[in-house]
């Protein structure tokens, strides 16, 4: 189901299910929201340098907001993460390319699940939810239900059911069942029905078959994905452990421990990737190591953290060995800056990200947005992965410039 | 160190004090009259019920600009830790947070990320001048051992000269945020007025004034604590309770899973 459907149908939801708000032990409904206007440049591919007035460099219009409603009740809850966009296509610095949509609104859904309370012990999750397993302050090795969608981005969320149970303070135990490709899977039966020549069951199976690899239908089993984490802490330890298993797929089981010394956060975590085959003796590896602390001035504050990754498999990473050292200095209600780099390390290129926001007015913040690829030009990160702007030709530099309100 | 050590030659009109205090039933002090311990119960007490729900705002002045304000939402249990949420400003709105033995979780539903960031207890709580580990103290004789010191008069802001008692309040863990904390207590009903809080090092570095006693429902306690912090010069946290109520707070909040819900 689109985004677009699924608003009617959650907004009903909310109004049905919030009745007389504030209600003494009734559900209280909230909302948390931000909208923002601005602009991205972004250009200066591997030919040559960053240049505003160059005819390569492209704009993207930046208007829109992201949205939070809650709904809290006792014994249940409801949540509504999504994000609008009015900007439509980018305006582009080409004139060749097609005309924009502006002001034609678009929505993103990051989660919309409903929860269930089970007594004072558990949780039952239905709908599209984010879920972290393991310790996972920059990459989960072994979190492979709900994966970063990006080396900083937010996790875009799965859609299935989720379990948890609360033992005491010290261990909090989850359980997942992805169910995206079985909705991919659905979903690409009903268009082959309705656009094929072959009779609907046909077109199909065949769809199926198609993504499935073999004959089977939207509910097959194969198409699911397990996860189940635990996480313990005890004083100044935690440990998370998580298993994530797909039949056919993949087998990875992980395991992390982070430490607070004195205020010193280290924190390690590995996993093993099976793929199909979990009996295998050569299972592919994954880690990151790393460590964080926070000095506190007279009225700031600075975080620094410096985190190692080990990529035992091309995936969202294509090389093996990773830096990430990062900034974060905070004046609270005048600035704050954040710099984060991901260093590759074996053909050297970086993606340094930078932000800076000015709070000039209570919930009015002024970000100055940077990416820039540095290094090599066959390097990894020759190009930002993730170009802000349709360009036409790869940008190894964005920056942005970006007004915000909170509400 | 028993409680008649910890009592240098008790003034008459104190051991009447002391003697009639320890007949008041509402007031729940049950162990020995006089002991310096009694009267750090009767502080936890005063300070923190066993389980309840909490409206708080804090507004925090430094050198920074003007004072910015938040208000959160608590609910703790004595033997469990304490959640929080974050009311207002819009900025942080919906930012989560649970103390428990030993560590903080901070939790944002809008970064985007499904992990709660693990913080360090002896850190700043969002630019304050209280720790991490203040915000989820439940009470303070876990952490602390109390001896008497001799009784001062307290030249207070808002009530005038108080007849206290002083304790001094030592660490006896490792974990306990601080050295020493020398409590201001008022002699007539034990009611907490000053707080002085020393580092391990024996460097005095926060006081904290307590003021605007009123009833909360059965309870009747401080409303209003400033704590001004000498560490950072110019800093000072002002924390207003707007209501707290005695309630059975659920186990299931003490756990990470009630965080990231």
């Amino acid at each position: 189901m689109s985004s677009r459907n699924l608003l009617p149908v959650a907004a009903l939801a909310l109004s049905l299910l919030c009745g007389p708000l504030g209600a003494e032990g009734g559900p209280v409904y909230s909302l948390s929201a931000d909208a923002q206007a601005g602009f991205v440049l972004a250009g200066g591919g591997v030919e040559g340098a960053f240049d505003p007035t160059s005819a390569s460099t492209a704009l993207a219009w930046v208007l829109g907001g992201d949205l939070l409603h809650r709904v809290e009740a006792p014994g249940w809850g409801f949540v509504l993460s999504q994000a609008f966009d009015l900007a439509g296509n980018a305006e582009s610095a080409n004139p060749s390319l097609p005309p924009t949509d502006l002001l034609v609104p678009r929505f993103k859904i990051y989660e919309a699940y409903a929860r269930l309370d089970l007594g004072d012990r558990g949780q039952l999750f239905f709908g599209k939810r984010r879920l972290g397993l393991g310790l996972g302050t920059t990459f989960a090795p072994g979190d492979l239900l709900d994966p970063r969608s990006g080396f900083w981005d937010q996790k875009n969320g799965f859609r299935g059911l989720g379990l948890t149970a609360s033992l005491g303070s010290d261990l909090a135990l989850r359980a997942a069942l992805g169910l995206d490709r079985n909705l991919e899977a659905y979903a690409a039966g009903l268009r082959a029905k309705a656009s094929a020549s072959l009779p609907a069951k046909v077109a199909a199976e065949a769809a199926y078959s198609s993504l499935l690899g073999q004959a089977g239908g939207p509910a097959d089993p194969r198409l699911f994905v397990w996860a189940l984490s635990a996480d313990w802490q005890a004083d100044i330890a935690q440990l998370a452990a998580a298993a994530v298993y797909a039949p056919d797929r993949f087998a990875r089981p992980s395991l992390g421990l982070s430490l607070d010394l004195d205020g010193l956060i280290v924190q390690a975590e590995g996993a093993a990737d099976f793929g199909a085959d979990p009996a295998t003796l050569s299972p592919d590896l994954f880690g990151t190591a790393g460590l964080r602390t926070t000095f506190s001035g007279e009225a700031d504050s600075l975080t620094l953290s410096l985190d190692y990754a080990y990529n035992g498999a091309a995936g969202l990473l294509l090389h093996r060995h990773y830096l990430l050292p990062s900034l974060m200095y905070s004046r609270p209600e005048v600035l704050d800056l954040t710099v984060r780099t991901l260093v590759e390390l074996e053909a050297p290129s970086a993606l340094l990200s930078t932000v800076l926001a000015f709070h000039p007015a209570p919930d009015f913040d002024l970000e100055f947005t940077g990416s820039f690829c540095l290094g090599a030009s066959g390097g990894e990160f020759a190009a930002l992965p993730s170009p802000p702007t349709p360009a036409t030709t790869p940008a190894a530099t964005a920056l942005g410039l970006c007004a915000r309100v909170h509400f | 160190m028993s409680s008649k050590a910890a009592i240098r030659s008790p003034s008459r009109p104190r051991a009447v004090l002391l003697a009639c205090l320890a007949l008041l039933p509402a007031a729940g002090l049950l162990a020995a009259p006089g002991s310096a311990q009694t009267v750090l119960d009767a502080v936890d007490r005063t300070l923190f019920l066993e389980s309840y729900v909490s409206k708080v705002t804090m507004e925090i002045q430094d050198l920074s600009g003007p004072p910015r304000t938040m208000t959160f939402e608590g609910q703790s249990r004595k033997d469990r830790g304490t959640y929080l949420e974050i009311l207002a400003p819009a900025r942080t709105k919906g930012t989560r947070f649970l103390q428990l033995e030993g560590s903080l979780w901070m939790y944002n539903p809008k970064a985007g990320s499904a992990n709660a960031l693990r913080l360090s207890s002896r850190d700043a709580f969002q630019g304050s001048t209280f720790s991490n580990a203040d915000i989820g103290k439940s009470q303070f004789s876990d952490d602390y051992s109390a001896v008497l010191a001799p009784e001062a008069l307290l030249e207070h802001a808002e009530l005038g000269p108080v007849p206290c008692l002083v304790l001094e309040a030592r660490a006896k863990t490792d974990t306990a945020a601080y050295g020493k904390i020398v409590m201001w207590v008022r002699k007539s009903d034990f009611m907490p007025l000053r707080m002085e809080y020393y580092a391990k090092s024996g460097l005095l570095f926060k006081r904290m004034d307590l003021s605007r006693i009123r009833s909360f429902g059965p309870l009747t306690r401080p409303s209003v604590m400033r704590m001004e912090s000498f560490e950072k010069k110019g800093t000072i946290t002002t924390l207003t309770m707007e209501s707290i109520e005695a309630r059975e707070v659920p186990l299931s909040v003490f756990n990470k899973n009630y965080l990231t819900r």
